[in-house]
C-alpha cells in the first residue's frame, strides 16, 4: 500500500506542476464520468427509467445490461398476464441467463389465487439476489418453492414476505439457505405457527401474525441463536396469546412495539407476562430504544425502565386506557438520571392520566431533551395546544431544556413501516419524523 | 512553511494536513476530517502527507464544497455510539446534505461526482449519484438527454430498434 500511495502522491505532484497533464472539466462533463459511476446511477434508477438509459447514446447503450438489475414489479389482478410477461421480458432483455438480479420486489395487488403468477425463472437467479421482497394484498398466495427444490441464496441480505402462505418446512428451509441474511421481515404470513430463528448474521427481525380468522397464523417466535440481533420488532400483533422467546440477544438495542397481546416475552433471563415484568432482578443494558403499545400506566412503565436502565428513547402508543391513577411521584432511576432523552406519546388525549404520565417524565428525567406529543388531528388546535403547554410547564422540572413538540396525527396507529424495519442504515425505525414531515403541523415551544 | 503547518496540531490534538487544489488554493483540515477520503486516509497511513496533498483534478471551488461536506460529517462516526446525539445531529446533517445536493446543477454536480470518486468519499459519491438518478427519474430519453446535454449519436433506425427491443420500458 505504501508504495502505491507514494507513487500516487508523486503523480499528483507532477500533474500539479504541469497543468497540461491534469484532466480539466469541459461542458460535456457527464460523458467524462467513468463507466462504473454510470453503472451505479443506473442501478439506483427505477426499473423502466434504468432501461431507458440504453437509448441515450452509444456510450450508455451497453451499461444497463452490465449493471446489476433492481426490479420492482407489481402484478395487478386486472393485468396479470401483461404484468407477468413484462417481468419475463425484462429478465430476458437483461442478458437472459446471465442476468445479475440484485434486488427483486414483487407486489401482488388483488391476486386471489393459490399459485403465485411469478416466473420461477426469478428464483433461478437466486445466487445473485441481495434483496427479495414479496408482498400481497390477499392472503391466498402460496410461496412458489418447495423444500426439495429450494435454491441457495448466498448473497441474500434482506428478505421480506408479507401476506404469503408458506409451509412451516418451507420457511425454515428457505432461511437455512440464506447464510448472510441481515434483515428479515415476516409480516402477516400463514402456514406456520412457530418461527424458529438461528442466524449468525441477522441484525433485524420484524414479525407479526395474520388476522384472527386466518388458519395457520404465527403464534410463537423462538430466537435460539442470533448473536448480532439489534432489532426485534413485532410491530402489530393482532391475536392474544402471542409468545416470543429469545434465548440470548447480547446486542439487542431496539425493541417494540410490545403490546399486551404478547402474552409472554422472554429475553434471556427476563420474563414479561402480559407486558408486566415478572421479576425486577434482571436488567438489560443494551436496549436504547423501547416502544410500548399499552395503557399509559406509570407503575408498569417505571418497571420497564428498571428492566431496561439505559433506554434513551421511549415510544409510547396509547389506544387503550385502564383503571389506574398515575399519581405524580418522584423516583430516582438510572434511566431517568442518565439516559432518557426523548419520549414520544402517540394518541395523546391530554386528559389527567396522559398529563400526569408526561409530567412524571418532566419532573424526574434529568437529561430529557424532547417530548413529542402526537394528538388526533380533530383534537389538535392552537387553543388546545396552548392549554396543554401551560399544564406541562411545571415548576421544579428535572431538566432545563425540554422541548415540547406537538404534532397532529392523520391516521397513524404507531405501527412501523416494514421498510424501516429492514433499513439498517437508519438508527431508529420508529422515528416517523421523516414520513410525517409534510403532513404534521409541528409546533415547537421551549 | 507548509511543512510546519502540516505538522501543526489543533487544540483537540488532531494533526492538521493541507490539501492543495488544482488552482493552488490551500485548505487546512484535521486528519479526522480528511480521512473521510479513503485516498487521503491511505496517504496518512503511509505518511505521505507532509508538504500538503496536491489534488490536480479538483478545482478550488469544488474542493471548498468537499471540505465543507467533510467538516460537517466528521463528527458522524464519533457520535454513532450515542443514539440520541447521533439522531439530533443526523437531522442537521440530513438538512445540510439536502440543501447541498438540491443546489447542485450540472456542471458543478459532475465535477463534485468526479472529485468524490477520485478522493474516494463513498457517502458523498452515493449522495451525488442519487441526485443524478433523481434528475433522470420519470423522464423520457429525450428529456434525459436534454437535462444533461447528451449528444444522440444513434441513427434513427438504431434508435427505433432499441425502442422496440425495450418496449416494456416505454409503456406507462
Amino acid at each position: 500500500m505504501g508504495v502505491v500511495t507514494r507513487a500516487m502522491k508523486r503523480r499528483l505532484d507532477e500533474e500539479s506542476s504541469n497543468p497540461e497533464l491534469a484532466p480539466r472539466g469541459g461542458e460535456d462533463l457527464i460523458s467524462r464520468l467513468p463507466d462504473d459511476i454510470f453503472t451505479s446511477i443506473i442501478t439506483i434508477l427505477p426499473g423502466k427509467d434504468a432501461a431507458r438509459t440504453q437509448m441515450l447514446s452509444r456510450q450508455w447503450r451497453p451499461l444497463w445490461q452490465s449493471a446489476p438489475l433492481n426490479l420492482e414489479a407489481m402484478v395487478d389482478s386486472r393485468t396479470v398476464g401483461k404484468d407477468v410477461t413484462t417481468i419475463q421480458t425484462v429478465l430476458q432483455a437483461h442478458r437472459g441467463r446471465l442476468c445479475k438480479l440484485q434486488e427483486f420486489e414483487l407486489f401482488y395487488f388483488n391476486i386471489d389465487a393459490e399459485n403465485l403468477p411469478v416466473p420461477l425463472s426469478v428464483f433461478r437467479r437466486s445466487h445473485t439476489l441481495c434483496v427479495l421482497r414479496i408482498c400481497s394484498t390477499c392472503d391466498t398466495l402460496q410461496f412458489p418453492m418447495e423444500t426439495d427444490c429450494m435454491p441457495n441464496f448466498p448473497h441474500l441480505k434482506e428478505l421480506t414476505l408479507s401476506n404469503i402462505s408458506i409451509a412451516n418446512s418451507t420457511i425454515h428451509c428457505l432461511l437455512s439457505r440464506c447464510p448472510v441474511l441481515e434483515s428479515l421481515v415476516m409480516d402477516a404470513n400463514r402456514g406456520y405457527h412457530r418461527l424458529r430463528i438461528s442466524s449468525l448474521t441477522l441484525q433485524s427481525l420484524g414479525v407479526s401474525d395474520a388476522c384472527s380468522y386466518v388458519e395457520g397464523k404465527l403464534e410463537e417466535v423462538i430466537i435460539e441463536n442470533a448473536p448480532l440481533l439489534e432489532r426485534l420488532i413485532p410491530p402489530c400483533i393482532r391475536n392474544e396469546g402471542f409468545v416470543i422467546w429469545v434465548t440470548q440477544a447480547p446486542k439487542l438495542k431496539t425493541l417494540g412495539y410490545l403490546s399486551h397481546k404478547i402474552s409472554t416475552i422472554e429475553l434471556g433471563t427476563m420474563v414479561f407476562q402480559k407486558l408486566v415484568p415478572v421479576s425486577l432482578s434482571n436488567v438489560m443494558c443494551t436496549v436504547k430504544i423501547l416502544a410500548l403499545d399499552r395503557a399509559p400506566d406509570l407503575d408498569v412503565v417505571i418497571d420497564f425502565l428498571k428492566c431496561f436502565p439505559c433506554v434513551e428513547k421511549l415510544y409510547f402508543v396509547a389506544f387503550i386506557q385502564g383503571n389506574f391513577k398515575n399519581a405524580l411521584r418522584y423516583v430516582s432511576l438510572e434511566c431517568l438520571y442518565l439516559h432518557l432523552r426523548m419520549v414520544e406519546f402517540i394518541n395523546y388525549q391530554g386528559n389527567m392520566l396522559d398529563l400526569n404520565f408526561i409530567r412524571f417524565f418532566v419532573l424526574n428525567a434529568r437529561v430529557l431533551e424532547c417530548v413529542k406529543l402526537v394528538a388526533a388531528h380533530d383534537k389538535y388546535g392552537r387553543k388546545w395546544m396552548e392549554k396543554q403547554q401551560q399544564k406541562l410547564q411545571l415548576y421544579g422540572r428535572a431538566s432545563r431544556g425540554i422541548t415540547f413538540d406537538f404534532q397532529a396525527d392523520y391516521g397513524s396507529n404507531g405501527s412501523v413501516h416494514m421498510k424501516h424495519i429492514s433499513d439498517l442504515t437508519t438508527d431508529d425505525p420508529f422515528d416517523r419524523h421523516r414520513d410525517f414531515m409534510v403532513l404534521a403541523v409541528t409546533q415547537r415551544t421551549g | 512553511m507548509a511543512a510546519a503547518a502540516a505538522e501543526a496540531t489543533t487544540d483537540g490534538g488532531g494533526k492538521m494536513i493541507i490539501l492543495i487544489s488544482a488552482d493552488g488554493k490551500r485548505f487546512e483540515v484535521t486528519e479526522a476530517v480528511a480521512s473521510q477520503s479513503q485516498l487521503i486516509s491511505n496517504m496518512i497511513e503511509d505518511d505521505c502527507t507532509e508538504n500538503g496533498v496536491r489534488l490536480p483534478n479538483v478545482d478550488g471551488d469544488i474542493l471548498t464544497m468537499v471540505v465543507d461536506y467533510c467538516n460537517m460529517h466528521a463528527g458522524d462516526a464519533a457520535a454513532a455510539g450515542d443514539t440520541m446525539k447521533a439522531s439530533s445531529t443526523e437531522e442537521e446533517l440530513k438538512k445540510f446534505d439536502a440543501e447541498l445536493v438540491q443546489a447542485l446543477e450540472n456542471p458543478v454536480l459532475f465535477k463534485l461526482i468526479l472529485a468524490a470518486n477520485f478522493l474516494n468519499i463513498k457517502s458523498l459519491l452515493d449522495m451525488t449519484c442519487q441526485r443524478v438518478a433523481d434528475m433522470m427519474s420519470g423522464k423520457t430519453p429525450e428529456q434525459m438527454r436534454e437535462t444533461f446535454s447528451i449528444e444522440n449519436d444513434f441513427t434513427p433506425e438504431e434508435e427505433a430498434a432499441i425502442r422496440q427491443e425495450n418496449a416494456w420500458a416505454f409503456d406507462d
